[in-house]
């Protein structure tokens, strides 16, 4: 029985959902719940919106189901709109506040733990400073820039998806995600340059 | 080919997306003979590659307790939606695992709610109708220019910073409730003579004083005369909603962008003048978010009558 639910389209599971199957809502849940949870965490950053972001859209989802119109786009899409929804009204909430905890984060032993790799530290160290780089860039994106890039570039939704999603033209993603691009190439060539060390050397000659 | 239409293209070549034959090889051929395409392409092209590291190190799962708290909820739910629909049915019936099926005393219970609310509407839509009648009759005598029927939309009290792009709307639906945001029956004045968005507060009291009561703004005139000089454009949606959805409810607040903004919305912009700020119309939903936007040009503002670029 498990493996037939599993086996199931999202839509059939979101019917089998609507009429109290648990295992339905499960299997649901489980399918969708990480590509949710991390377009909230890169278009938030924050671990604890992600969270409630990705506990409202299910609930919403067990709420008001019924209304998700299947012609209209696919249910992953419907989820991310919510989560888009979500996250847009959240942040636009918390912007007058200022979040203590990513710096509590950067304190926390288990987090330093992620960094270190046995086989070649170094090259890990590198590895995880560019991924950090790129993910503060995208978070130093306005919103409407960040999402095309999390859903196209990051979630790899193509651009029809993307579109239904944000409720807009191809075109328009399009043009977004080309701009986005070129404002993350720039604030990555800032990054690099604040980081790199100054050249304090300087040319000597033998007298 | 061009560095322009290279330029289109640029991101469909570092990212391997589908494309013809024929304009992949164009493309190619292009880069190979100019150098700041060859680089731009680079560009692009670690981009991607550092985006694809992001997404492969993207690992992160809800909290297992999230997955708790929401089964706990599926449970809730599913056990309130089975009381509700087997009030009279027997406590055996399987109500987790069918298709919810509407006893008798459920389906005559919805059909008296459905009733209710079809009477709750048509009551709504009927005081509706004469509050805008007797809105009609008295402001009859105002003259409005024949294009105030989309000005009129915008005449609320409203806030609006321009610079940060944030409206703070001073009145709530609410407290108007029979006033429609598109309604084309109800011109209100609006004073659009200075540039900056600003409260409006000629707008009909509410509550017993009426319409009656209603005294335009002293400088509805100015406002009269400056809507004949606006071309607008179409509403554009800035949620998931549909554009009818969207303007179905809520405000319309006239701010202020930076021109760059048409960009965004997929509209053609003069990158020289990017800076410059322009009118638009935001509609801000009863929740609080914006669901829409048009630009307006104000056709007396530049002599020569350029339209937007």
């Amino acid at each position: 029985m498990i493996k037939l639910i599993a086996n199931q389209g999202d839509d059939e599971l979101l019917r089998l959902m609507l009429a109290g199957d648990a295992e339905s809502f499960e299997t649901l849940y489980e399918r969708r719940q990480a590509g949710v949870y991390r377009f909230a965490l890169r278009m938030s950053g924050s671990e604890s919106i992600a969270e409630d972001v990705t506990q409202d859209v299910f609930i919403a989802l067990l709420r008001d189901g019924g209304q998700y119109d299947s012609s209209r786009g696919s249910l992953a899409a419907y989820l991310y709109g919510m989560a888009r929804h979500r996250v847009l009204r959240r942040l636009e909430r918390d912007r007058s506040f200022v979040s203590i905890s990513d710096e509590v984060e950067e304190d926390d032993p288990t987090m330093s733990e992620k960094f270190i790799n046995r086989q070649d530290p170094l090259a890990e160290l590198t590895r995880n400073e560019i991924i950090d780089s790129v993910r503060q860039a995208i978070l130093a994106l306005p919103a409407h820039y960040r999402e095309v890039v999390v859903l196209c570039n990051l979630q790899e939704l193509n651009y029809e998806d993307a579109a239904n999603i944000i409720g807009c033209p191809v075109g328009t993603v399009r043009s977004r995600l080309h701009r986005a691009r070129t404002m993350l190439i720039e604030k990555l060539q800032t990054i690099k340059k604040a980081e790199a060390p100054p050249r304090n050397l300087l040319s000597a000659r033998c007298v | 080919m061009n560095c322009h239409e290279f330029e289109k293209l640029i991101n469909d070549l570092a990212c391997d997306h589908l494309m013809s034959v024929a304009k992949r090889a164009q493309a190619w051929a292009h880069q190979e003979t100019c150098a700041a395409c060859a680089a731009r392409l680079g560009e692009e092209k670690l981009l991607t590659e550092r985006l694809r590291m992001v997404a492969n190190a993207d690992v992160e799962q809800t909290p297992a307790h999230v997955k708790t708290a929401l089964l706990a909820a599926f449970a809730q739910h599913a056990a309130s939606v089975g009381n509700a629909s087997v009030k009279t049915a027997k406590p055996a019936t399987p109500a987790l695992n069918a298709p919810k099926k509407l006893t008798p005393s459920s389906s005559l219970a919805a059909q008296r709610s459905r009733w209710l609310w079809a009477a709750a509407a048509a009551a709504v839509i009927l005081i509706a109708a004469i509050v805008t009648w007797r809105l009609w009759n008295v402001s009859g005598a105002i003259a409005f220019p024949s294009n105030t029927t989309t000005m009129a939309t915008d005449s609320r009290s409203v806030e609006a910073p321009s610079q940060n792009h944030q409206a703070e709307v001073t009145n709530s639906p609410q407290e108007n409730p029979s006033e429609h945001p598109i309604t084309t029956t109800t011109p209100e004045p609006k004073d659009t003579a200075t540039t900056r968005p600003h409260a409006v507060t000629g707008k009909p009291q509410s509550g017993g004083r009426g319409a009656n009561s209603y005294q335009p703004h002293t400088t509805q005139q100015t406002m009269a005369t400056s809507n004949q000089n606006e071309v607008v454009t179409d509403y554009i949606p800035l949620t998931y909603l549909s554009i009818a959805t969207a303007l179905d409810s809520g405000l319309v607040v006239r701010v202020q962008v930076p021109r760059s903004t048409l960009i965004s919305m997929g509209l053609p912009m003069n990158v020289e003048s990017s800076k410059e700020l322009i009118k638009a119309d935001v509609v801000v939903g009863d929740d609080g978010v914006a669901r829409a936007i048009r630009f307006v040009h104000d056709l007396s503002a530049k002599p020569d009558g350029k339209l937007m670029k």
